[in-house]
């Protein structure tokens, strides 16, 4: 071989040598450049699964929390004071973050008394409906709040109240209580009222099937409303010893089945009585001296008092 | 001249007094009447009045169809007793005196169930009319009712 072959062969080794360096640098170039685009990847997957679970656990706690109270302290049957299981719940909780979470959720637990808030005005009661019987009737009788609206008949009971056609229309014929509320879509919060006609002659299980079946009809003519149940009201001691039949122990006991009832339907509790309870747990002689139940413009006040300090947000 | 002119002044005179005095048979004062009967009449429980702006709550009476009127239930709700006195437009006494039997049918459907001896009172219930007037009253004592409406809107 000649030197300038060898210088030939030389340089094609050179060329080969370059050639195949550049090649394996390109090809360990792509290789890194597609295992970063697999980490990458892998992080933006990592990262979008772990933001998820997240914001899962964010959006489920307080509504399980409203419909499935915590059992230690919120259970209706563990409790049966509603106010005292309240306290408990907002009292309870380890860390601040815990704490704040477990007082919203106290505040709109279904199947708990709803807890005292901040006083609203009247003109919260705009875009109100009341519904029930003869003592929800003198809301409009007495004129105590004008700006609300008002479906009630005296003598109305859970187990006619889905039946009976007992309000007038401006023909003059006459409809149902669901057939007239069906016709205030607006209404956005809706206060009922049953049981004072019913205690005395319908059992409790009945009444509560009944009362189950309105509450579900109104949640679903008014998917949108907030919907408050309160309790039967307490009679005068009078009343009650005159006719075992309106023993305060027994609405008493109604409450509880109508409070469970709200958890089950996933509806607001509101417990009213307590507002008109004396010390002995009646409703105060001078309250009702006709007739024991049905009271004056007076008591009628004090439970929108009660109304306005024991609201939940929708 | 003068004596012409004194009989027509006296014609419209009495024209006006009789008219004021079939005016006077046919608008009985409806607040009256109905504190009248109020106080007149024993009740069980206290008689509340209702307002105008929830009367029609109650009744289906409209402005277009009342002058004037007095309506006292029973505060409680624990009885069906009632009074209403209702001073009727010019044509619209017929229109009253149904929104009035109405209520009566309404009573009867609050009461039925709840408290069944109080149907005894909406049954006996005392619905009169005269000229204008519609009056009713839902009492234990119909026939002292009755008597008294008849006294009260001669």
């Amino acid at each position: 071989m000649t030197w300038a072959q060898e210088r030939e062969t030389e340089k094609m080794q050179k060329i080969k040598r370059s050639a195949y360096r550049e090649g394996r640098g390109k090809s360990s170039g792509g290789l890194i450049v597609f295992m970063m685009l697999l980490l990458i990847v892998a992080l933006a997957f990592g990262g979008a699964y772990l933001w998820q679970s997240y914001e899962d656990s964010r959006a489920e706690r307080p509504s399980k929390s409203a419909s499935e109270p915590p059992e230690s302290v919120s259970g209706p049957e563990e409790s049966e004071n509603p106010e005292q299981s309240t306290s408990e719940t907002q009292l309870s909780g380890s860390s601040p973050e815990e704490s704040s979470e477990q007082q919203v959720s106290s505040a709109v637990a279904f199947g708990q008394a709803v807890p005292e808030s901040p006083r609203v005005n009247s003109d919260y009661f705009d875009d109100a409906l009341f519904v029930g019987d003869s003592v929800t009737d003198g809301i409009q009788a007495y004129a105590i709040m004008k700006n609300t609206t008002v479906i009630a008949h005296t003598g109305i009971n859970p187990e006619t109240i889905l039946t009976k056609e007992v309000i007038r229309t401006d023909s003059g014929d006459t409809i149902t209580m669901p057939e007239a509320m069906a016709q205030h879509p607006e209404a956005k919060k809706i206060y009922i009222m049953l049981g004072a006609n019913g205690i005395a002659w319908i059992g409790k299980d009945s009444f509560i099937e009944h009362y189950g079946e309105f509450i579900d009809l109104v949640k679903e003519q008014h998917p949108d409303a907030v919907v408050y149940v309160q309790s039967i009201l307490p009679v005068t001691k009078t009343k009650q010893d005159g006719d075992d039949r309106y023993a305060n122990s027994k609405i008493d006991d109604y409450n509880t089945a109508i409070r469970k009832l709200t958890k089950e339907k996933e509806v607001y509790y509101l417990d009213v009585a307590e507002a008109f309870k004396d010390e002995e747990g009646n409703l105060p002689e001078e309250a009702s001296p006709v007739d024991g139940m049905h009271f004056g413009p007076k008591y009628y006040e004090k439970w929108f008092e009660y109304l306005k300090v024991h609201t939940v947000e929708p | 001249m003068k004596t012409r002119i004194l009989a027509v002044w006296m014609t419209i005179c009495c024209a006006a007094a009789l008219l004021a005095g079939c005016g006077g048979a046919q608008a009985a004062d409806a607040g009256k009447v109905a504190d009248e009967l109020k106080t007149s009449l024993a009740f069980q429980d206290d008689m509340m009045e209702i307002e105008k702006d929830v009367l029609e709550n109650y009744y289906r009476v409209t402005d277009e169809e009342i002058e004037d009127f007095k309506v006292y239930k029973s505060a409680s709700g624990a009885t069906a007793e009632e009074i209403a006195v209702f001073t009727a437009k010019s044509g619209k006494t017929e229109a009253v005196k149904n929104a009035v039997e109405m209520r009566v049918e309404d009573l009867g459907l609050s009461f039925e169930d709840y408290v069944p001896e109080e149907m005894v009172k909406i049954n006996n219930a005392v619905i009169v009319t005269r000229g204008s007037t519609v009056a009713l009253v839902v009492a234990d004592d119909s026939d002292g009712a009755k008597s008294l409406l008849d006294d009260l809107l001669k």
